[in-house]
């Protein structure tokens, strides 16, 4: 059976090869196809990992309150540390965490100089952010108006690699403030939070207020309380900031917001991909038929010629399925490179994480070899019903 | 056209086979009760006028097509009751067709024209490649192997389609004017190779010809005329029948 099915393959090859032009047009619609079931896959899939990484990241329950003031606002619509604060009085908020953050230079003990956000903390940040120290300890709200910090993770590393052992208990300038570093944090991937947290210099919201040219809050981070649905959280927070004409603007993101939109995008790329992919994947096999059906008229004489020298009809209907499969399949190749390009094209418009999945590239395998079998059927089965007789006589 | 009282079974033999095809308002009975025994050895040749059935006889010697009525056995088996899949793998085991116009695979090597027969045995076929090279060695393509047909002379083809029938070791050779499509020299070459593998080998072969040096050099000479056959000539027995 294994040297019947390699001496099939070789005629397979080559009698696909000489009807060049009707196979390249099936070849074409079933890799169109199949590229389009592999990228549909592709996204579902990277989409799901997406949502999922967001949710593991910080979870589900966190929003993000941002605040924008109109130009020249008064002081008295400015939101402070407390306004933030009272925003956990909500019955859908548990915790809140405002902070404020700035861009400088910082040095360490005179040395390493390197690009930093400066953040603004209360201690709450630590915990919604999901931010662990892997020496000393977090900032603290005992540490009001302190001239305290916490350390990102590539702040140390650069601090250490310029001979700095130990960093807490060492001071750190930062645009010529200088502070007491009194932890380090762990590697934290950004994720969905604002501000990158290897690159950051976290001290008390109270200093950073003291010292910032604007210190008005402008972020928050927040905790939904258990069974808040995001759209609730959001009116409430637009209702606890609304302070006349010129407050500030607010906009809430949830992570829940974010995968919603995300999905809503997929089921959109889903829908183009699968009415192009099935609609290609029927003109395919419709030409993959035609392909074998003109083989099998053309080779009359052959299969009379192969049924008197003893090949049954099912070896007649297996030598010319592997050809159809193998026609499908050679487009399904072409197709899993398409729908894999697709992927990336997706990935770049949208901004997910492109990533080659294995399971589309066997499921586009399936497809072409399925639309094989199911196109080519019907061609096999004639030629394996042909009268030997008549075939012999070529007609 | 029975064999002689007190000899051996006949290995191939037809009891009042009939075939008629219904075309239109009546039926043409183009087999009208053939009596056929072929032993061992035999070397037969078929000669008839066209249109007298020689070729539907030949399909249904061959397997390829069934009879109306009558029976026929091969081995001593009745085929009449055969489903489609035993027939072709008694054709495969048992027949080996030489064609007019030779009917190799255009897109085969010479050898793997050869090996055909034996990728449809259902038992392994080890050694595949070897046996085709012996055959097509002994029929004197030796050197011409790896040629397509297109590459090679129609002598030749028809030794590789020779080499094809012959290479499963069959029972019996069927071959439909073997010599038909080639000029007098080849096709008395193609004959003297078939005399001489049945005189040497016990090759035994059905020849249809309309070629009456072809039907001269077998020992057995049947003429067939409106679908019944009528032995002519009987020589004595070939060297392998009585070897």
């Amino acid at each position: 059976m294994t040297r019947l099915a390699r001496a099939n393959l070789k005629e397979a090859a080559s009698s696909l090869l000489a009807g060049r032009q009707r196979t390249l047009l099936a070849l074409i619609g079933i890799a169109v196809g199949v590229g389009s079931v592999v990228a549909m896959m592709s996204v579902g899939i990277i989409v799901r990992d997406e949502s999922l990484s967001k949710f593991r990241e910080l979870g589900t329950d966190i929003l993000s309150v941002s605040l924008r003031y109109a130009e020249g606002a008064k002081d008295r619509s400015v939101v402070t540390t407390d306004d933030a604060l009272g925003l956990a009085a909500l019955p859908t908020i548990a915790r809140a965490a405002p902070y404020v953050i700035s861009h400088g230079q910082a040095s360490l003990a005179g040395k390493a100089v390197l690009e930093v956000s400066v953040i603004g903390a209360t201690a709450a940040m630590a915990d919604l952010n999901k931010l662990k120290v892997e020496s000393g300890r977090h900032i603290s709200d005992l540490d009001h108006r302190r001239y305290f910090c916490v350390v990102g993770s590539e702040v140390a590393a650069v601090a250490r690699a310029a001979g700095i052992g130990r960093i807490v208990g060492e001071s750190v300038t930062v645009e010529g403030v200088v502070y007491t570093a009194v932890g380090v944090l762990r590697r934290t991937p950004r994720g969905m939070r604002r501000f990158d947290a290897d690159r950051a210099v976290i001290i008390p919201i109270s200093t950073a207020r003291r010292v910032f040219t604007w210190p008005e809050i402008r972020d928050i981070t927040a905790r939904m309380s258990e069974g808040a649905h995001h759209v609730a959280a959001a009116r409430e927070i637009g209702d606890y900031f609304r302070r006349g004409p010129d407050g500030p603007v607010v906009r809430v993101e949830s992570a829940e917001e974010l995968i919603e939109r995300m999905y809503e995008q997929m089921r959109l790329f889903a829908l183009l991909l699968g009415s192009v992919g099935s609609i290609s994947l029927f003109v395919g096999g419709i030409g993959v038929m035609n392909v074998m059906l003109v083989s099998v008229t053309e080779r009359r004489l052959e299969i009379g010629i192969r049924r008197a020298l003893g090949a049954r009809r099912a070896d007649i209907q297996s030598q010319f399925l592997i050809e159809s499969v193998m026609l499908s399949t050679v487009g399904g190749l072409i197709g899993i490179g398409a729908g894999v390009a697709a992927t990336w094209g997706i990935c770049e418009f949208t901004g997910w994480t492109f990533r080659v999945s294995t399971q589309a590239m066997g499921l586009g395998v399936g497809v072409a070899g399925a639309a094989g079998v199911l196109f080519g059927f019907s061609p096999a089965y004639q030629a394996a019903r042909l009268d030997p007789v008549a075939a012999l006589r070529g007609r | 056209m029975t064999g002689e009282a007190g000899a051996a079974p006949a290995m191939l033999s037809l009891v009042d086979v009939r075939k008629s095809y219904v075309t239109g308002p009546v039926a043409a009975e183009v087999l009208r009760g053939v009596r056929l025994d072929v032993h061992r050895g035999d070397l037969v040749s078929i000669m008839g006028p066209s249109g007298c059935g020689k070729s539907t006889l030949m399909n249904i010697i061959g397997l390829l097509d069934r009879p109306t009525s009558g029976s026929y056995f091969l081995n001593g088996r009745a085929t009449g009751g055969m489903s489609d899949s035993e027939l072709s793998g008694l054709r495969n085991v048992s027949i080996g067709f030489v064609f007019q116009s030779f009917h190799l695979l255009p897109r085969l090597t010479a050898w793997e024209n050869v090996a055909v027969p034996l990728i449809y045995r259902s038992t392994g076929s080890a050694g595949m490649r070897r046996r085709a090279l012996d055959m097509l060695d002994k029929l004197g393509m030796g050197d011409r192997v790896d040629h397509r047909p297109a590459e090679l002379s129609g002598g030749q083809q028809q030794r590789v389609a020779i080499a094809r029938a012959l290479v499963g070791a069959p029972d019996i050779l069927l071959a439909d004017e073997p010599t038909g499509a080639l000029d007098a020299e080849t096709g008395g070459e193609i004959m003297r190779l078939l005399v001489r593998l049945n005189e040497a080998e016990g090759l035994s072969a059905i020849i249809i010809t309309h070629d009456r040096d072809v039907a001269r050099q077998c020992a057995r000479h049947i003429r067939m005329v409106d679908g019944v056959l009528s032995e002519v000539a009987r020589r004595a027995a070939s060297a392998a029948e009585t070897g």
